[in-house]
């Protein structure tokens, strides 16, 4: 970024010199004491003596106070960012007492809501979000953890100076006397550095992770420092004294910081598991104990079933019978089973003919009975359907085929190879699938598989044998296709393993070496020790003791016929074309009818009406210990977005923000020189200097982040802050309007222990916040003081874009106060789905999820920050998308709804009460007797235009107007 | 005008775009003074040229449609095909590829440009002569998100606004009742919002997104519609507005914001029936829709987004993209290209002419592209990866020289060798086709003034008519 143009130039000049030139600039000076002027007139706080000497410099006059009802508004929605409620508005107005303003601003910053309030206003810096937008919109779902470290901090005025050195350094700050839970929210704080955007998908890595750390100083330096430090990424700061060889001091803190957990192809953010000893314990206690509630319930539950079926077996060949008229029914057999014997012989069994195969296994009773328990033992899964050459093998992800272990099915070199047909694209947990297999799972000796990741082919090969001795190999650019036959080979020729799809090498890896061979069964259709997950057809699957050549394999995809498995050690045509092989379908079906998913001696879906009353209460008793035992589960083991210490590294400067162009030596790692006091200590050599950049930012020696934090406050309250460049106290940024303000509100925020409430307080006592808003046509003052610089009259704000809707969950009496938590039900690191983001909850704004590049749409209709840059200040537009909003938007018409059906609600009330309570309820006022005529005929002409003349759509329309009003989307 | 309102008041609270409060007539007359031109960001600055175009309509076609195989022209992939590349591949690759792999289509020339097209792009190619290949566009980015991003904003690392919000920010809007940049049917992966949102312009200037996750004919302009189609009664409740507004400015005297609110409802309530006319396009002739394409199932979605922004065009908006997709072809290229090119080649033609024919062509840029172009070397079989060193787009009408080509890439179509046009450059084009100097239209934020072209770009001169 930046105009390289000097790059080159100015990194090589030495620094030191070329900085002292602009380090004047008042924003680089130490932060003075500065004397309270003494001064006429109203003054309450020390900040009116500073604003009514500018005025009368000015020949300005401030305004009156504002009126009560008015103040109470204010302060509600300054500290809040909620209307208040008519009550307590009320009460306030009849409050006459000197210090009534004074108790309420103590009232409201003790509320929990001035915590989300304000959070929010630091989270536009922090440029929080859910989701991590850029190329590679991944899920960030434990990011509120940090945004709910944010509200804490604010509710219980944690100084700013521990603010700060939370969340760059929270994990490094020593712990002495720190619960555990303590420490932990510290590294929590920390989840400021990974929260930015990333370019997850960028393949030259060292590039993402300078990108990172470019990301992490820029907004280290615009949210702490108020400076654009991360132009002299690519040159010199063209007008601030910050040389690159700043930057890259600051770099290597960054770089030997981990804020990501890999850099895979998608590479992930970094996380850490912050839940503590006693939670960890209490997890594994309820664990230990649900394990053995749900053991007690599945003992009593198989013990009913065994016996069930056990009756079952044992009354078949009678239950046959009977049903085919050879036996007479009797009482003694089983009803259920004899319901289930008809279904099948009338149903399934007599168009796939094992009908005539179980009359003729009953026709001798003495045998029927083992012959029906041998059939249990039958080959299972052997299901037949049109394949690439004959018939192929159906796998429908419950069904396999199992061929025990012999020495020929373990050569040295080998092929193996098989078509494969993929029915449907495999998701989540069950998104790896075995397709033939050998020797138990990959971390068993011998293991060697042709399997899918998803529609990616891949093959395992267990080289030397247990964990860590597998090697896999994906055709990543090679994904099947559903519906479509494919044909996959593995060959092994002790030095490379190599996958080939559809006759091409698709991947291949460098072994070297021979294999450890296994002695495990081989497997169709699974992984060979469980994992039945593959759905599709499998055909013509063939094993050989040599590696093919790429040309004979792309033969067999190109020409298939039955001759090419001339020569193989084994071959699975799945052709039925022998007698044995027909005999061993029809057993297999057989045995799918009687013990199969859904087979005649299989326990029901529901089997408790089968079983005896005893049972029955017997199991419920048990159940219900266990749900008991499952509701006091404590909460799931945490997780944080944080960062963690990594590798030390100083960085050379990189030429022109290049990372392949480096300068000779690395620079040593340290802060900006230009606001250094004195010169700065070395940084430690065991440790990033996160903690050191930290308590230098927080020191009162810094002459910026206590300037630029009371302005940022000052900012939120009137709109504008002293600094009218909050983003830029640099030599380019504007002069304060008033210096000596700004530096004794600094002075007095450091001195007050970096109290943000002494801030607010000292600020809302004051008169300058509490003149009124007005104007008056025609005043002088319009043209003397048009931007309001020196402050006779409140700023009139509009509401920012979460307070809108706040406001309207709040008149409607809706809003949803629940604390904290998340609302983002996507897994971690998925990718964000492709539904729109809705506001269906009705919690506060703060709470809903942020999704990048996918914000709710209110929140960008009303110019809500971008979480995806820091926002130093919104921008209030006025766009006639917010009119058509307030016109036609479901939310609007919903709060408008509410508040007519309560105050339709309201007995024998006449319209005058009726639209009194509205504006009580919307505008936290009274109607006046013009506004009510007015709204009484306004009500008159409505209910002649909705045709139902429903009452509450009537009023509803009123209420509507009401809340597009501008009293109601300003503060005055 | 009633009350003193200052400018940066105005610039503050109005910018431009969509319902702007009518005030440009305002501030026109405002920035007459030198001193608030220079900071009025709603005035086109001069840049040396007269502005050729008013309106774009960028014809996007995500996942990268190939060069080779459509627009530049290769004799020597045939030749040399199933050979290895010569010279060396670049140091950051998405995927392995192996040797060169020629076309599996034809070529032929077209009108008296000769333009070489293949057959995947006939009736697109029949206009050729309208045409200004630039066959040596190059980016940075070799995967998707960061590929978009970088056309789209000028940046695959930062968050940074589009183009089309930039075009938006430097000549506001024709019709303060439309949208001045709309997208349709854009992906929302791949940086998604990113590549149309405003970033830190202000945020009037954020695209508007039609489709992209509902059909393209339900798609539509967010709260346009009112739900309980009594339009009377809304007449009614906003006079209550009004007048309930009025009086509570009269109380506090002088604002130009509660000012501009009262006219942004007005203003809404016409938009409402203005904008849902443009959306539909069923009162076209019969002989506009076939010569989209709307007649046939496999071009009518895409044909229906031509004509949309055809109509946008018309009725003054500033920016008009319509997305495509999806060109990512590893592997089955053949038959993938095929039945991609099927779809857009007759809408795109029957835009151009559209156009033409309407006299539209000689001020709406057109613009084609995709993120990246593909590999000249093959992966696998029948497939070609990601390749952002050199691809095809090509521009339309808009002061462009028709029948034109710029831009050289070495005989497999790998690299640039001559006239290289980087994306940076691009954008610095297309504004000054617009009649904006790229290096003037700046925004300030955090400290620093912003370029869509950042410190880069360079005017291609050579294809301005």
């Amino acid at each position: 970024m930046g105009c390289w143009g000097l790059a080159l130039m100015c990194w090589l000049l030495t620094s030191a010199a070329w900085a002292r030139t602009n380090s004047s600039h008042w924003a680089f000076q130490p932060v003075r004491p500065v004397p309270i002027p003494s001064v006429e007139g109203r003054v309450q706080t020390p900040v009116d003596a500073f604003i009514l000497t500018r005025l009368a410099h000015e020949r300005l006059t401030p305004n009156p106070l504002a009126d009560r009802r008015t103040l109470i508004r204010r302060a509600t929605i300054d500290l809040t960012g909620l209307p208040p409620d008519p009550d307590v508005v009320d009460a306030f107005v009849e409050d006459s007492s000197p210090d009534a303003v004074r108790r309420i601003v103590d009232r409201l910053l003790e509320s929990p809501e001035y915590g989300e309030r304000w959070a929010r206003w630091w989270l536009d810096l922090a440029r929080y979000a859910d989701t991590n937008g850029q190329d590679e919109n991944k899920v960030m779902a434990n990011a509120w953890r940090y945004r709910d470290w944010v509200v804490e901090a604010f509710n219980s005025d944690k100084p700013y100076d521990q603010f700060i050195h939370e969340q760059l350094a929270g994990d490094l700050m020593p712990t002495n006397g720190l619960n555990e839970r303590a420490v932990f929210d510290r590294w929590v704080a920390t989840g400021f550095l990974v929260l930015g955007p990333k370019m997850l998908a960028e393949q030259d890595k060292p590039k993402l992770v300078m990108d990172l750390v470019d990301e992490q100083i820029d907004t280290v330096g615009r949210a702490f420092l108020g400076l654009t430090v991360s132009c002299s990424r690519c040159h010199d700061h063209k007008f601030d004294p910050i040389p690159t060889t700043d930057y890259y001091a600051l770099a290597g803190i960054f770089k030997s910081t981990r804020a990501m957990e890999n850099l895979d192809f998608v590479s992930k953010f970094n996380e850490r598991w912050i839940s503590t000893a006693a939670e960890l314990a209490r997890i594994a206690a309820h664990e230990t104990g649900l394990k053995e509630r749900t053991a007690r319930v599945d003992a009593l539950v198989k013990e009913a079933n065994t016996a069930l079926v056990g009756t079952w077996k044992q009354q078949l060949p009678r239950a046959i019978a009977t049903t085919l008229g050879l036996e007479s029914a009797t009482n003694q057999l089983d009803a259920a089973l004899l319901k289930r014997t008809q279904d099948w012989l009338n149903g399934e069994a007599r168009t796939n003919g094992l009908a005539t195969l179980a009359r003729e296994l009953i026709s001798q009773p003495d045998s029927a009975l083992q012959k029906l328990a041998a059939l249990e033992q039958a080959p299972s899964g052997v299901r037949l359907g049109a394949g690439r050459l004959g018939t192929a093998l159906v796998c429908d992800g419950s069904n396999s085929v199992e061929v025990p272990h012999r020495p020929e099915l373990e050569p040295a070199q080998f092929t193996l190879e098989t078509w494969v047909q993929l029915d449907e694209t495999p998701k989540g947990g069950e998104s790896r699938r075995w397709l033939v297999s050998k020797n138990g799972n990959e971390w068993v000796d011998g293991h060697y598989a042709l399997f899918l990741e998803g529609r990616i082919p891949a093959a395992y090969l267990n080289v030397t044998g247990g964990r860590g001795g597998e090697i896999s190999i994906r055709a990543v650019d090679r994904t099947l296709k559903k519906g479509e036959w494919s044909h996959l080979a593995m060959t092994f020729d002790e030095r490379e393993l190599r996958l080939y799809v559809n006759g091409t090498l698709a991947a291949e890896q460098r072994v070297g070496r021979a294999r450890l061979p296994g002695k495990g069964p081989f497997a169709l259709g699974k992984r060979q020790d469980g994992h039945v997950y593959f759905r599709g057809l499998l055909d013509e699957t063939r094993l050989w003791n040599r590696a093919l050549s790429a040309d004979q394999l792309r033969k067999h995809y190109e020409l298939p016929t039955a001759e090419d498995a001339t020569g193989a050690v084994a071959v699975w045509n799945f052709d039925a074309s022998t007698p044995e092989e027909r005999v061993a379908v029809v057993r297999s079906q057989f045995r799918e009818a009687l013990y199969g998913k859904r087979g005649l001696l299989v326990v029901p879906d529901d089997p408790r009406p089968l079983w005896p009353v005893t049972t029955r209460d017997a199991v419920a008793r048990l159940e219900s210990e266990r749900d008991a035992w499952k509701a006091t589960a404590p909460p799931p083991t945490a997780v944080a977005l944080a960062v963690a210490e990594d590798n030390l590294q100083e960085l050379p400067v990189h030429i022109r923000g290049n990372h392949l162009n480096l300068a000779p030596t690395p620079v040593p790692r340290g802060f900006l020189q230009v606001l250094l006091r004195e010169p700065q200590g070395k940084l430690p050599e065991t440790q990033s200097g996160r903690l050191e950049l930290a308590r230098w930012l927080a020191s009162s020696d810094n002459p910026l982040t206590a300037r630029v934090v009371v302005n940022r406050v000052w900012q939120a309250h009137f709109g504008e802050g002293l600094v009218r460049t909050p983003d830029n106290f640099g030599v380019r940024g504007d002069p304060p309007t008033h210096p000596e303000l700004l530096d004794w509100l600094a002075g007095e925020f450091m001195r007050s222990g970096w109290s943000f409430k002494h801030l607010h307080r000292i600020i809302l006592n004051s008169a300058t916040w509490q003149t009124d808003s007005v104007l008056p046509a025609g005043s002088p003052v319009a043209t003397m003081d048009p931007d309001n610089r020196w402050l006779s009259r409140f700023p009139r704000q509009r509401l920012e874009a979460e307070m809108v809707r706040d406001a309207m969950l709040t008149v409607s009496r809706r809003l949803d106060r629940t604390r904290g938590g998340t609302l983002v039900s996507w897994k971690n690191n998925e990718y964000t789905p492709a539904d729109d983001v809705s506001a269906k909850s009705h919690r506060r704004s703060i709470y809903l999820p942020l999704v990048r590049d996918r914000m709710f749409d209110l929140f960008t209709i009303f110019d809500g920050a971008n979480p995806s840059v820091g926002t130093a200040r919104r921008v209030p537009t006025v766009v006639s998308h917010q009119a058509l909003f307030f016109m036609n938007s479901p939310l609007v018409k919903s709060a408008a709804h509410a508040v007519a059906e309560a105050v339709c609600r309201e007995e024998a009330a006449d319209v005058s009460h009726r639209v009194s309570l509205v504006y009580r309820q919307i505008l936290q006022r009274r109607a006046s007797v013009r506004e009510t005529e007015r709204a009484a005929q306004f009500l008159q002409q409505a209910e002649s235009m909705i045709s139902n003349k429903s009452k509450i759509d009537v009023w509803a329309s009123f209420c509507q107007t009401l809340i597009a009003s501008n009293e109601f989307l300003y503060r005055d | 005008m009633p009350t003193p309102v200052t400018r940066r008041q105005m610039l503050r609270q109005c910018a431009a775009g969509f319902g702007n409060l009518a005030l440009m007539g305002m501030l026109a007359s405002l920035s007459k003074s030198p001193a608030a031109a220079s900071l009025n960001p709603l005035l086109a600055r001069p840049a040396g040229f007269r502005p050729r175009a008013k309106r774009v309509i960028f014809l996007f076609m995500h996942g990268g449609p190939s060069h080779v195989d459509t627009f530049d022209y290769k004799p020597a992939l045939i030749r040399d095909s199933g050979k290895p590349l010569p010279f060396a591949k670049p140091r950051v690759q998405f995927a392995k590829t192996g040797n060169l792999g020629k076309s599996p289509w034809k070529f032929r020339p077209y009108g008296q440009s000769g333009a070489m097209v293949s057959d995947l792009f006939p009736l697109t190619g029949a206009c050729a002569d309208e045409l200004c290949f630039i066959k040596s566009i190059h980016g940075t980015n070799e995967a998707h998100g960061g590929a978009l991003l970088k056309l789209h904003t000028g940046s695959d690392t930062f968050v940074r606004p589009s183009m089309g919000a930039w075009v938006s920010y430097g000549l506001g809007t024709e019709n303060q009742n439309l949208p001045s940049f709309v997208t349709v049917n854009p992906t929302l992966g791949h940086g998604g919002v990113g590549n149309w949102s405003s970033a830190f312009l202000p945020a009037v200037h954020h695209g508007t997104r039609l489709g992209g996750g509902v059909p393209i004919d339900k798609a539509t302009i967010n709260y346009l519609h009112d739900p309980d189609e009594n339009t009377p009664l809304q007449r009614a409740q906003l006079d209550l507005l009004g007048e309930m507004n009025r009086e509570h400015l009269g109380n506090v005297g002088v604002d130009a914001a509660l000012e501009g609110r009262i006219q942004s409802f007005e203003l809404a309530f016409r938009m409402q029936t203005e904008a849902p006319d443009v959306l539909n396009v069923s009162g076209e002739s019969d002989a506009t829709k076939k010569l989209y394409g709307l007649d046939d199932p496999k071009t009518a979605s895409f044909a229906r987004q031509c004509l949309m922004a055809r109509r946008f065009s018309e009725h003054g908006v500033r920016f008009v993209q319509v997305t495509h997709g999806y060109w990512d072809q590893h592997d089955k290229l053949a038959s993938e290209h095929g039945r991609l090119s099927a779809e857009v080649d007759r809408p795109i033609a029957g835009l151009l002419r559209d156009l033409k024919s309407r006299g539209l062509l000689d001020d709406t840029l057109v613009i084609w592209g995709g993120e990246f172009g593909r590999t000249p070397t093959l992966q696998g079989t029948d497939g070609r990866d990601h390749h952002p060193h050199a691809f095809t787009m090509w521009l339309a009408g808009g002061g462009v020289k028709a029948g034109f080509s710029y831009g050289i890439t070495d005989e497999y179509g790998f690299y640039c060798v001559d006239q290289k046009v980087h994306v940076h450059d691009f954008h610095a084009t297309l504004l000054a086709l617009l009649g904006m100097d790229h290096e003037s239209l700046t925004y300030r934020h955090a400290g620093r003034d912003f370029r869509l072209t950042d410190v880069h770009g360079e005017v291609v001169r050579s294809v301005i008519a």
